[in-house]
């Protein structure tokens, strides 16, 4: 897939882990490393806002295109 | 967890079928056999008396003047009347056969053969098959891509199913043809048994529509 997933990269920056960000943005922590790994096929905009919100960042922080 | 009740029912109703179709198929086979047996004594029931080489052909027949012509009779035991009758399927039993038989006729029945094991195998191995999808539907993993390969499976063995049956029923006219010619009749070829064409197409449709909406479920499995 082209899209990469940076979100590994946001939690280092912002010193957070797996299980503290999937409390504070509710959503369970396979979940959220399904989407960390990459394996994710699609996010939603409310997951996303929720992460934004929580990293501070924009959605282009968390997502990448690359060709 | 426990398997749903529709199909428990319709495992029933499988097993149910399976059993009483082998159980006609074993039955058939016996009768032919002591058919067999008893012809064999009246005819040829003198040992001294040489058992010469005979012919078994199971064939489709259609009247030379069309179909409903009824070109033969039969008497009424009832009334002694000879009623009018139409042979369609018919089985002959030959005990005149040429001296020599050619080497196609010989190849035809290696083939014959071939494909009626062929055939037995496939009714052997397609409940297999059936038991493991029901298998693993009752534990509740209906997207499984195993469930998927083997509902294809089906699917396909019922083409090959037809498939074996057209080329069997072919074989079976051409080598008739070599021996015999029916009075009024004519050797004709009528596949009838399209039920194993029009099942494993459906399940062939089916798995296809099972294995999108397992790529919907499994997308929407990773959607977060």
């Amino acid at each position: 897939m082209s899209i990469i997933v940076n979100l590994d990269v946001m939690m280092a920056k912002r010193k957070i882990s797996l299980n503290e960000l999937s409390e504070k943005v509710d959503i369970t922590p396979a979940n959220l490393s399904i989407l960390k790994t990459g394996k994710a096929k699609a996010i939603r905009f409310s997951t996303l806002e929720a992460l934004c919100k929580e990293l501070n960042c924009q959605p282009g922080d968390i997502l990448a295109f690359e060709n | 967890m426990h398997m749903s009740k529709k199909l428990y029912v319709y495992c029933i109703c499988l097993a149910i079928i399976y059993v009483v179709s082998l159980g006609h198929g074993i039955y058939e086979m016996l009768d032919a056999g002591i058919g067999g047996f008893k012809l064999a004594q009246r005819e040829f029931g003198d040992a001294n008396v040489t058992v010469s080489p005979y012919q078994v052909l199971g064939l489709h027949l259609q009247p030379n003047d069309g179909i409903a012509t009824f070109p033969s009779t039969i008497l009424n035991e009832k009334t002694g009347e000879n009623m009018r009758l139409e042979i369609r399927e018919s089985l002959l039993f030959l005990t005149q056969l040429p001296e020599s038989i050619p080497l196609y006729v010989k190849v035809l029945k290696i083939i014959y053969l071939l494909l009626t094991f062929a055939f037995s195998a496939i009714f052997i191995y397609l409940p297999f098959i059936i038991y493991r999808i029901i298998k693993s539907v009752s534990k509740e993993q209906f997207y499984h891509k195993k469930n998927i390969n083997n509902l294809k499976k089906v699917g396909i063995i019922s083409l090959f199913g037809f498939v074996i049956k057209v080329i069997t029923g072919f074989i079976m006219n051409m080598e008739a043809a070599f021996y015999v010619q029916v009075e009024g009749y004519k050797i004709a070829f009528r596949e009838y048994n399209y039920s194993f064409l029009f099942i494993g197409l459906v399940i062939l449709v089916l798995s296809e529509i099972i294995s999108y909406t397992t790529g919907m479920k499994e997308e929407v499995d990773l959607t977060v």
